[in-house]
């Protein structure tokens, strides 16, 4: 976009961008220090806030033995992948499919898409929570009228698995539209051009459609990895972690350190220091990699 | 549609009538489990747990006078506004001068500031919880809507800025050079000019903004207790001994989310460049 240089009335940009700036610095930069500071101290909820004690790293010495937060680390890995990649992948076919309808089907479509997107998350976690009731719920009801199955989804073994539909149910959607609109700028040349050769639907999606959407894709990716990896309300609301610690991601085990069964404050932040520092490295890439399209653009 | 194959037109229609269906079938899988919420929220306790599942029955509206009467829908309701309105008010008015700026001026390391502000956005909610929660009690200002309002201004301002900086980029320049030229000052060109031709742009990140504050969770589990509740952190309290109100609780989540949900797909062409903090455009 261009800018205007040099204009002779109000050539200042301080007083348009300032309040902004010190706004964002007093609300969340000044309490992302404190968060340092309290990860660095031993100090439990409820005690007064002379008892804490600087104990500088001891705090992210026990999250790294801790088996718990290893599990956490791992569950939240697992999350993070599953729910990423079928979410693309639903979404790539979903946008496609789209793309191809009328407009009529196609407002129909995005309307239905936007839906789940926008539904308050502790509410959807409750409705799937009784859609996935193992006696009453329609999930089951579904899998044993059509194939014979029920599956005991609050159980150990399943309980991570429907936390996952979940997160894919809600945000298929959002890939699905980032990626249809991705589609729609591609110019439609490309795609007759492909015709005309006679390549088929898979080769022009491979071929065509895929490399012209890398840097929608990659925008896509990334922030969807970014939200997984923070996932904290459905998962909150549908298990609590449980059982067991089969749902525990990073969010709830700080949760429980935090807050439920101890007050471990100062351990409850340095997890969320871990947190905070995978975020900001994935956000950092997925900036430059905007950033290096921006510059791109001219 | 420019059908793929070059196949007679028999199987070209036939082509478009399995699209259609098959389009169907994906916008029911996303929209069935808000439907089911919906009919949850008209069948009585005994419907509700009836095996197989009920899809045809008589509603009830008992639900819904419950969930009014006995849970206090509507003094939730109030507790989400008094936060939600201010903290989307005052997130434009801190925003939309930043967004201008970003938009319409060069300066130094403005690419750096501009992204650094993005990546305030992405921060995990529970590591701004954690120093909030204690700063907050400190201030003792915990389960007051201030809080709240503070706290959501930490993803309100980062993305409204965004926003609204692909809308200012939208305007010609020469528009506001012609403004210049009648004599306007550049805050003139920017209350008069600018920001009129860019009110879709502001109405859709307003009504971004209410939603992701409106729908907000973790924030208000933990910042508030009893005085301050929000509604989606009320509608997890539908869980007694018993078991949970399934239908007091679906008719309570379908009156809180259905304002919001007519309010996304009036939207909906804004949607997509705003949840890509303008980063891809919607069609």
């Amino acid at each position: 976009m261009d800018t205007i240089k040099k204009v002779k009335r109000g050539k200042s940009v301080t007083p348009w961008i300032a309040p902004s700036i010190i706004v964002l610095l007093l609300i969340t930069i000044l309490p992302t220090l404190f968060l340092f500071y309290l990860s660095l101290n031993s100090w439990e909820l409820a005690t007064p806030w002379d008892t804490r004690k600087l104990v500088w790293l001891k705090n992210f010495i026990d999250d790294i033995k801790d088996e718990q937060f290893q599990n956490s680390l791992v569950v939240t890995m697992k999350y993070v992948v599953v729910v990423v990649l079928l979410e693309f992948v639903f979404g790539l076919i979903i946008a496609a499919f789209i793309k191809g309808q009328n407009p009529g089907m196609r407002i129909f479509m995005i309307v239905a898409l936007i839906l789940p997107m926008t539904l308050t998350p502790s509410v959807a976690g409750l409705i799937w929570r009784s859609n996935f009731h193992p006696v009453a719920g329609v999930v089951n009801y579904f899998l044993s009228s059509l194939f014979g199955l029920k599956i005991n989804w609050y159980s150990k073994e399943y309980a991570l698995l429907s936390t996952m539909i979940v997160d894919i149910w809600q945000w298929t959607p959002f890939t699905s539209l980032i990626l249809f609109s991705g589609m729609e700028a591609v110019s439609q040349d490309c795609y007759e051009a492909a015709m005309i050769d006679g390549a088929s639907s898979f080769k022009v999606l491979t071929r065509i459609t895929i490399p012209l959407l890398k840097p929608v894709i990659l925008i896509v990716l990334l922030m969807r990895i970014m939200d997984a990896l923070k996932m904290f309300d459905v998962v909150f609301v549908m298990t609590e972690g449980g059982p067991g610690n089969t749902t525990e991601l990073l969010s709830l085990n700080i949760y429980r350190i935090g807050f439920f069964h101890t007050g471990y404050l100062g351990r409850a932040s340095s997890i969320a220091v871990i947190l905070l520092i995978l975020v900001t490295i994935l956000s950092q890439i997925l900036i430059r990699s905007f950033g290096a399209r921006e510059e791109g653009k001219g | 549609m420019k059908g793929l194959s070059l196949g007679p037109k028999v199987r070209k229609s036939l082509k478009r009538k399995v699209l259609v269906v098959v389009g169907i079938i994906i916008a029911l899988v996303f929209i069935f489990p808000i439907i089911w919420m919906a009919e949850m929220s008209f069948k009585t306790k005994a419907q509700n747990i009836a095996l197989p599942p009920l899809f045809v029955f008589t509603p009830t509206f008992e639900n819904y006078s419950q969930a009014i009467d006995k849970y206090n829908f509507f003094s939730f309701l109030k507790n989400s506004l008094i936060v939600v309105v201010p903290t989307v008010l005052l997130s434009l008015l801190v925003s939309l001068p930043a967004s201008y700026g970003f938009s319409r001026f060069n300066f130094k390391k403005k690419k750096d500031i501009a992204f650094w502000i993005l990546s305030l956005r992405m921060a995990p909610a529970m590591a701004v919880i954690l120093p909030y929660f204690v700063i907050g009690g400190f201030l003792r200002i915990l389960d007051k809507p201030i809080i709240l309002i503070v706290a959501y201004l930490s993803f309100n301002v980062p993305f409204a800025i965004w926003m609204m900086r692909s809308f200012f980029d939208e305007i010609p320049l020469e528009v506001e050079e012609a403004g210049m030229v009648e004599g306007l000052s550049r805050l003139g060109v920017f209350l008069r000019i600018s920001l009129p031709l860019a009110r879709g742009g502001l109405a859709a990140t307003a009504i971004l903004c209410t939603i992701q504050s409106y729908n907000e969770f973790a924030f208000a589990l933990f910042l508030t207790s009893f005085n301050t509740r929000t509604l989606p952190t009320v509608v997890t309290q539908f869980q007694s001994h018993m078991g949970i109100l399934w239908g007091p609780m679906a008719a309570t989540s379908l009156l809180a989310t259905f304002p919001i949900m007519i309010a996304a797909i009036l939207v909906r062409k804004s949607l997509v460049s705003g949840m890509s903090f303008g980063m891809v455009k919607g069609k």
